[in-house]
């Protein structure tokens, strides 16, 4: 799923991870869930790691200088504050996981 | 039992010999990490989890142990214990309702470490002992 959100994303825009964008949250919490997947871990263990990249790519915007979409026009500005993007991609993908993680801890 | 665990990046090798042993227990473990040098942060993922209940318990480990503990205890549900015996490790869950236990990898052998996970780890709190008072102190002033 998150895959396929990289792949639209892709489509509409030419954003890299560094470019200060929602793609520093996205993109390191897809690897995470496919190494996840690949190693066989459980369900906790990827959604934890999903979270934990996701969190990680989040904070690595606060050092970046935007470079494409609105706050690019805020050039050197834009260093020492969160990206919006990557901050609400972040909220979106835990508050997913914790979703699920919360319901399979009551079953 | 689902243990969440997490440590920064100077007690990797603890860390690994803890899920391990955790593991051998017959307990599931979910590692958050240890990465991440500023440890504030692997201690907020962890505390979060316990305080919302993904997962039962938390171990978390840094250099003395202090660092996650003062962390992990400024998240409203999280009660982090920072143990160095199998006394601390036992009254941490039955006088304290002691949520997480934080360790101290520069303080504490692997084998001691073991005993105090291992020691921790089955305890309940009991609702009816003479500490729920001055527990319920504590979790009053944390929801004011």
């Amino acid at each position: 799923m998150i895959d396929a959100g990289l792949d639209g994303l892709h489509e509409v825009t030419k954003a890299e991870v560094g470019d200060k964008t929602l793609v520093d949250t996205l993109f390191p919490a897809n690897e995470a869930m496919k190494k996840v997947t690949r190693e066989g871990k459980s369900l906790a263990q990827a959604l934890v790691d999903l979270k934990t990249a996701a969190e990680m790519g989040r904070n690595s915007t606060k050092d970046l200088v935007a470079k494409l979409g609105r706050s690019s026009r805020l050039g050197e500005r834009s260093r020492g504050v969160l990206d919006a993007g990557a901050v609400s991609c972040c909220l979106i993908l835990c508050a997913m996981a914790d979703g699920i993680l919360e319901q399979a801890a009551k079953a | 039992m689902r243990i969440a665990i997490g440590c920064d990046p100077n007690a990797v090798d603890l860390k690994k010999i803890l899920m391990a042993f955790i593991k051998d227990k017959g307990h599931e473990v979910v590692d958050y990490g240890s990465d991440d040098p500023i440890y504030a942060n692997v201690a907020i993922r962890v505390a979060e989890d316990v305080a919302k209940g993904v997962c039962k318990k938390g171990v978390l480990i840094c250099g003395t142990g202090i660092g996650v503990s003062i962390t992990a205890n400024k998240v409203k549900g999280a009660y982090a214990a920072c143990i160095s015996d199998v006394y601390q490790a036992q009254r941490a869950a039955l006088s304290n309702n002691a949520n997480i236990i934080t360790i101290g990898s520069q303080v504490i052998g692997p084998e001691s470490a073991k005993c105090l996970v291992e020691a921790y780890l089955p305890l309940v709190f009991d609702p009816r002992s003479r500490s729920v008072p001055k527990v319920e102190r504590i979790t009053e002033y944390e929801s004011r």
